[in-house]
């Protein structure tokens, strides 16, 4: 592609100005202020548009510098050739500072899609990509290192096409710092916690599933409450004979007895005093003793008489011995019915005694009479039946209490079997609290395992670009390393004079120019070799960026102002060779004018005044 | 015959027990429940139907006790309970084995039983769940004996109308957190009373009806609403020229206006201005917020940006992004890399 002319309705200061370009060299001179670099930025603006910063930016950016002052038009028209048709560029900033018409003038017709036309004019360049490339601006600053630094920079930046991008550091630092933020919010262990939990939940559901665990608790408090029913009922029963047994003791004791045998004894005491006493009296002894004593004490009496009668009369001497044994014996068996007259005596009113001393504690003293004993064994008869009630009664509660006792120990299994029970069910209550606990819990898990499923996403998207980063830097690299092997180096063997063979980048981004027998670093080379290779560079990812063509016009915007004559010579001897494009070179001096007449170059002066 | 129909009560819970609103939700559960108790009381209802649901989870024999004594509490209304998917059954269950006040039948069996009222002259008919999923076959089973009113009750999820027999003066269905009404009021799934959660938005409250028993018919039913905090989804739809203030002075507006007790889900969706944070969060402080879900895309200028990097990594992972058969994973990665690029463009330079 190459320029054909453009006529400037109003950019910067030029107003309504046409300026022509030809094939070849085109040199486009004028003072510092005749506007050479306004041209220059107008044919970028041609090329580009102008893009509008946001903001308050927009006071300053490219597009309010060049503004016009006044009302006048802000565009311009260039005509430009490629591929043996004629086309012209028409921008209207004002309208549209970034959007162009294309006319092909040839064919008669407009451009549809004209920006996207013109991009594949230009390559596909981008504006960074042209000022890289084909834009050369000053060339050689005043220091030494800060050229093989700008080339360093240069090399390092620059793709295959021209834009930055190799050192992509900082974005996989970015994108890593993304990562770390995101890794924090995740819940470690959440998937295997509520794995374990929906374990755990189906073994409790198991374990309450146990027949064990069914409440008898019901059962066994009626079963109790009957028990305890019955003790009462029991308790109230042997209650009730204690106390009439008590009253019975009461009635006995008053009477003097404490037991049924007491009882019986005392009525076979009384029936044998009575019994005593009847067949004692009946014997009548002590009338029978008496009448004997009497008799015999009398007889002895008589036959002392007899006896003294005799004596006195002293007849019958004989008879006195016997007389005197009948003395005796008579006395003797007098003396002897006295003493059991005596004796019988009191046996009877010991036994009268007796008798009367029970009658008297039974029945109040009042002598012995037949129906009194009959009325005090009738007593004792009674005492007797109510003994052996009573004792019954004791026996009753006796039974009672064994029975009581029975129950009482039933009761304690009962306590002891609802203890049990109540241990049981607190157990299944604690499985159940687990359980719904659990469940809980995994409801919150589910929600955070969700969460995590979605940052794990984000994790895995950022670790792609991550890589796609990693892989496009590498594919880039290897391609910069081809192109430094490739035309880099041609063009710097051609441009040094065969001094170096080649140009190359190590891993650590350092550049090298080199030969058979050594690598020189670039910070090494003189200032003038440096420009050299950086032209070489350019004109290199110019050609590369066209496919080894040279399509695109080179343009020199105030390039050589610092070089001497004698390179500036070689520079343009070699561009003249090596450049087969449209070549612009803005300059303030003549020396470039003077060494192209020199060589007799054919090129067009254009004059801005 | 008067009566109530609720389920889901889901006695005790705690929703959103770990927020700030926690336990005021738990006490509005329980609080909720006991004036239905006395609004049967009050309005001297006949039946109470509790179709599923009444516990949190598993019953424990306090829970058990505690409701007993509530329900003890309203002699003068019957009260019918069967036990739905969450709060199920089983054999060793302290339901199975209370001793229920006299007025409370808690039908536990898992095939269809009838319960008659005869006083009521109504008939009930339910069935409680021991494993999630009801089987419609079930309901083969279920066949009123008795003249009078039938009312059918037991809870599912999830059922088609079809197989429910409509012969019944009413179906009472439970196991459902949000309310629905079929056949024209004579088939309702009351949904529970209060919101449980979340995903519960809408009117919560429970179903009031009266059926004349001699006809067997449905003369009244009226859905109660009971003023309680809601759970509402507000969703903002962004563009690349909202700014932070927009969007957080139109959420603080719409809040303010529908009730600031009330717990709210953001969701912001559209597309963002990359250069610029929409950052919500502080509306946490402001008002009860239950999640924020930022669905928001970063808005590149593609265009623009391909045109700028035609080929350079920016302009390679903008050239994906027009792939056809991008995934969704690969279209993240690339606004992550894009935005990365983008980023740190500046320390390249």
């Amino acid at each position: 592609m190459k320029l054909i002319d453009i006529r400037i309705d109003g950019f910067g200061k030029f107003n309504n100005k046409y300026i022509s370009f030809e094939d070849g060299i085109n040199l486009v001179s004028g003072h510092n202020e005749a506007g050479k670099s306004t041209l220059h930025a107008c044919i970028r603006a041609m090329f580009y548009g102008m893009e509008r910063a946001r903001g308050v930016a927009a006071l300053t950016d490219t597009f309010a510098h060049f503004k016009p002052w006044g009302a006048g038009k802000y565009g311009a028209v260039m005509r430009i050739e490629d591929g043996g048709q004629v086309y012209s560029i028409t921008r209207d900033f004002d309208k549209d500072p970034v959007n162009c018409l294309m006319y092909n003038e040839t064919a008669g017709e407009a451009v549809p899609f004209a920006d996207d036309f013109l991009q594949t004019l230009l390559c596909g360049m981008t504006e960074e990509a042209y000022d890289n490339t084909i834009s050369i601006g000053q060339l050689e600053s005043t220091a030494d290192d800060a050229m093989s630094t700008e080339l360093k920079r240069y090399i390092i930046n620059m793709d295959t096409t021209g834009n930055r991008s190799l050192n992509c550091a900082e974005a996989k630092k970015y994108l890593e710092k993304q990562k770390i933020a995101l890794s924090e919010e995740i819940v470690p262990d959440a998937a295997k916690k509520l794995n374990s939990n929906l374990g755990e939940i189906r073994n409790l559901e198991k374990e309450i599933e146990n027949p064990d665990y069914i409440s008898r608790i019901n059962e066994l408090e009626d079963e109790k409450k009957k028990v305890e029913e019955d003790i009462d009922k029991k308790a109230a029963e042997a209650k009730s004979i204690e106390d009439d047994i008590k009253e019975k003791h009461q009635k006995l004791s008053s009477e003097g007895t404490a037991s049924l045998a007491q009882a019986k004894e005392n009525k076979e005491q009384f029936a044998r005093a009575y019994d005593d006493y009847k067949t004692e009296a009946g014997k009548n002894q002590v009338v029978k003793y008496r009448t004997l004593y009497i008799v015999f004490l009398g007889l002895a009496l008589l036959t002392v008489f007899v006896s003294a009668y005799i004596m006195g009369m002293g007849k019958f001497k004989q008879y006195s011995l016997l007389l005197e044994a009948i003395i005796g014996v008579c006395l003797i068996a007098g003396i002897i019915f006295l003493v059991l007259c005596i004796s019988s005596k009191s046996i009877l009113r010991k036994k009268t005694t007796v008798l009367s001393d029970l009658l008297e504690k039974y029945a109040g003293y009042d002598g012995i009479s037949q129906d009194r004993v009959e009325r005090v064994i009738r007593k004792l008869d009674d005492i007797e039946a109510l003994a052996e009630e009573t004792e019954s009664e004791e026996g009753t509660i006796k039974v009672i209490n064994e029975e009581n006792a029975r129950l009482e120990q039933q009761d304690a299994e009962l306590n002891q079997n609802l203890l049990d029970q109540r241990q049981t069910q607190s157990e299944l209550m604690d499985r159940i609290r687990s359980i719904n606990r659990l469940k809980a819990e995994n409801d919150e898990l589910r929600a955070k395992i969700k969460r995590n499923d979605e940052i794990n996403t984000e994790l895995e998207a950022i670790d792609i670009a991550s890589k796609t980063i990693d892989d496009l830097a590498v594919k880039m690299k290897n391609s910069l390393g081809v192109f430094l092997n490739g035309q880099a180096s041609q063009y710097v063997k051609k441009i040094t004079d065969g001094a170096y063979d080649s140009i190359s980048i190590d891993d650590n981004l350092d550049v090298f120019l080199n030969t058979v027998e050594k690598m020189v670093p670039i910070e090494q080379l003189s200032s003038g070799t440096s420009d050299q290779v950086y032209m070489a560079l350019r004109l290199a990812g110019a050609r590369l960026m066209q496919n080894g063509e040279d399509r695109l016009p080179l343009i020199f915007d105030d390039s050589f102002v610092n070089y001497d004559g004698g390179r500036l010579t070689a520079t343009l001897n070699w561009l003249m060779e090596e450049y087969k494009g449209q070549i612009i070179i803005f300059s303030c001096h003549e020396r470039e004018e003077g060494i192209l007449e020199e060589n007799g170059k054919m090129f067009n002066k254009i004059c801005l005044e | 015959m008067k009566f109530i129909h609720t389920s889901d009560i889901h006695y005790g819970a705690s929703p959103d027990a770990n927020r700030p609103w926690g336990k005021e939700r738990a006490r509005a559960l329980t609080e909720t429940f006991r004036q239905i108790i006395e609004t049967c009381r009050r309005e001297k209802v006949d039946l109470l139907i509790i179709s599923g649901g009444l516990f949190d989870g598993h019953p424990t024999d306090e829970s058990v006790r505690e409701l007993n004594t509530l329900f003890a509490s309203v002699p003068g209304t019957k009260i019918y309970v069967i036990a739905g998917e969450d709060d199920g059954v089983f054999t060793t269950s302290p339901v199975v084995t209370f001793r229920w006040a006299e007025n409370v039948t808690y039908n536990t069996d898992t095939k269809f039983t009838s319960t008659y009222y005869e006083g009521l002259q109504t008939e009930v008919i339910g069935a409680s769940d021991d494993k999630p999923g009801f089987d419609p076959m079930r309901l083969a089973d279920a066949n009123p004996e008795h003249p009078g009113a039938s009312i059918l009750v037991f809870s599912a999820s999830e059922i088609a109308e079809e197989s429910i027999p409509n012969f019944f003066t009413y179906v009472a269905l439970g196991g459902s957190h949000k309310p629905y009404v079929k056949r024209g009021g004579r088939l309702v799934n009351s949904g529970s009373p209060e919101p449980l959660g979340a995903d519960d938005t809408g009117k919560h409250g429970y179903y009031l009806g009266e059926i004349d028993c001699e006809r067997k018919k449905m003369t009244a039913l009226k859905f109660v609403t009971l003023p309680t905090v809601r759970y509402i989804t507000l969703s903002v739809n962004v563009t690349p020229v909202s700014t932070r203030e927009d969007v957080l002075n139109n959420l603080r507006r719409e809040m303010s206006g529908m009730g600031g007790t009330n717990i709210y889900r953001i969701r912001l969706n559209g597309l963002t201005n990359p250069e610029v944070s929409l950052d919500i969060d502080e509306l946490k402080y402001e008002f009860r917020i239950g999640r924020i879900d930022d669905f928001t895309k970063p808005d590149y200028d593609y265009v623009k940006l391909f045109r700028e990097h035609p080929a350079d990594m920016v302009g390679f992972f903008v050239k994906e992004m027009n792939r056809e058969d991008i995934t969704e994973l690969d279209k993240k990665a690339m606004n992550y890399g894009i935005n990365a690029l983008l980023k740190t463009a500046d320390e390249r330079n």
